[in-house]
Parts: structure tokens; sequence; C-alpha cells
């Protein structure tokens, strides 16, 4: 079902912890797919063992802290980033990201994710800086189509 | 349009300034972030009371601009962003909506969250990177106003900027 197992949390790591509707016991994200748009989840217990997988559409996801948050949200956007590579549509100047959810301004649900790119000292021009906007807009649409509940914000960084 | 044009004019200048002079004032960053929003905030409510007031009496315009809400331009502008739009309202526009006012939206959006911690929080720091792209993007919403702005599409999206929560009664 997935594209990619690269950002599947395997038997020995924990993933974020979730609730989701009509499935019972502490629950755990192993996977994300954002082509279908559904997560794989599956039973845990304190002891170490797991139980059978199953899938929920994304939106249904509810991660049971911050933390679980911003680890959902990290799956998210590793998987965004890994299905960008794959397309070639992954900029060279592009490094890393960051990802923190809590409320916005108007208290409503979101996820910052901050793209890091290999910037010069001073000013940079303004087609380089429209390059590095063009991906970030990829990566607001992406995570847009989406269609969960926190609204997702891009924003630039420098590396 | 003459403030909004201004105030992007100064948003770039502050965003470069400093260069080669080692790090960038932190005052100067978060001014450009600041009126960079207020930019395009200023161009799309002078849009919108311009639409909904006649030139006369003198001031009248200026007076039904300053009603212009940042939360209710925000909630709007939030859907036309996700193009999830109400009944009411989707029923004037064309569908699927034009790039350029998806577009528009989308920038509003993140300009107007973006200017919260450089105008509230202190201890917040900036580098010139994310701030260039913040302003990049109110130029970017300029370009693509002028492309549309004497649409139909456009002449809803301004109206819902400024009644989206009247309309929802």
């Amino acid at each position: 079902m997935a594209r990619t197992a690269a950002n599947r949390v395997t038997s020995s790591q924990s993933g974020p912890r979730t609730a989701t509707q009509g499935h019972y016991g502490p629950l755990e994200v192993v996977q994300v797919d954002l082509n279908t748009r559904v997560a794989i989840f599956r039973a845990s217990s304190p002891d170490g063992s797991i139980g059978p997988e199953s899938s929920v559409p994304l939106r249904m996801i509810s991660p049971m802290s911050p933390e679980d948050n911003n680890r959902f949200w990290r799956m998210l956007a590793d998987e965004l980033i890994d299905e960008l590579r794959e397309e070639g549509k992954l900029p060279k100047f592009f490094k890393t990201l960051s990802i923190a959810t809590g409320e916005d301004s108007t208290g409503e649900p979101a996820a910052y994710v901050k793209l890091f790119v290999d910037s010069p000292k001073g000013a940079a021009r303004d087609s380089t800086i429209s390059r590095w906007n063009e991906f970030a807009h990829l990566v607001q649409d992406r995570l847009l189509r989406l269609q969960l509940t926190r609204q997702p914000y891009v924003f630039l960084g420098a590396a | 349009m003459a403030l909004a044009e201004d105030l992007l004019e100064q948003a770039k200048f502050l965003s470069q300034r400093e260069a080669g002079r080692g790090r960038p004032r932190q005052a100067s960053l978060r001014r450009a972030i600041s009126t960079a929003y207020y930019a395009l905030f200023h161009l799309l409510g002078a849009e919108a009371a311009a639409q909904a007031s006649p030139v006369r009496p003198r001031g009248l315009r200026d007076r039904i601009q300053r009603a212009l809400a940042h939360e209710t331009m925000k909630q709007a502008a939030s859907a036309f962003r996700a193009t999830n739009l109400p009944d009411h309202v989707a029923s004037f526009v064309s569908q699927p909506l034009p790039p350029q006012i998806v577009d528009i939206a989308k920038n509003f959006v993140l300009l107007q969250e973006a200017r919260h911690k450089p105008d509230y929080d202190p201890a917040e720091q900036f580098d010139r990177t994310s701030v260039q792209g913040l302003v990049n993007n109110a130029e970017r919403a300029f370009l693509l106003w002028e492309q549309i702005r004497n649409t139909d599409d456009a002449r809803v999206f301004v109206a819902s900027l400024m009644f989206w929560k009247l309309w929802s009664k």
C-alpha cells in the first residue's frame, strides 16, 4: 500500500501514539502514505509486544500529546520529502527541515514547517528567493492536499 | 493603492538592509515581515473598500476600510487557500478557482501568521532568508493581484475578506 518503507517505524521502535475512532488500547502510527492519505497503525503494549496492523484515513489520526503531534507531522514531512526526491522535485538548495506543532495566532491547530535552504551570507537575489519559495509552496500545497485539521504553515530558514 | 505599494517597497528595503556587514539587525528583519503583511493587507483592504463604498462623501471609503478585521480576513483567505468554500460563496466563483486567487489567499494567510512573532515575541530570532522569502511572497501576491483584480472571482474574494463572518449568518 505505502510507496516506500523508508520512513516506516520498525518493530523495535515506537511510533507516535494515537487515538482513532473505533479502535481501543494503546495505538501507534507506524507508517503514512500520502498518496492514499492513509496511516498504518498497530496496537502496542508496555512489555514491547505489538499487535496486528490496521489502516485509517490520515485525517482520523489524533496524536495523544504535543510530542506525538510533532512526531506524526515529522513522519508526514519525511515521507513528503522522500516522495519529492523520487519525483526529482527536491532541489539541491534544500538541506533539512524542522517541525513544530501548536496553535496559530487565531487559536487553530497548526503545524509549522521550516525548510532550511543553502543561502548566501548577504541578501539573496530575487530569482533565488523565488526558487526557494516555489519549493516552499510545493511543500505547502502537498500538505494542504492531505486536508488535515492541523493547518500547515511553511516557511524558509537559513541552513 | 500607493500606501500598499510603498509599504511593499519598504519591506523589501528592510529585508536587504545591513547586507555584507555581518548579521542584519533584528529590528530591520522584524519590521520587514510586519510591513510585508501590512502591504498586502492594505492592498486587499483598499480594493474591498473601493468595491463596497462610493468615492463621496470624502473619507467614507477610508472609514469602511478601517472596518476590515484581520481575523475575518484570515478566515476567508483560509477557505480560499484550501479551496473549501461554503455554498453561499462557491456559487459566485469559477470552479476551479483561478490559481492566482488561491495563491494570493495562501500568501495572505502565511504572512498574517508570520507577522505575529516579530510584532509580539521579543525572544524570537529571525534570519534574512526567512524574511526575504516572506517579502517575496508579498511581491508575488501583488503581481498576481494585477492579473486578476478586474475579474468577478477577485470581486467575490475581496468581498469575502470584508463580509466573511456576516455572510455565514
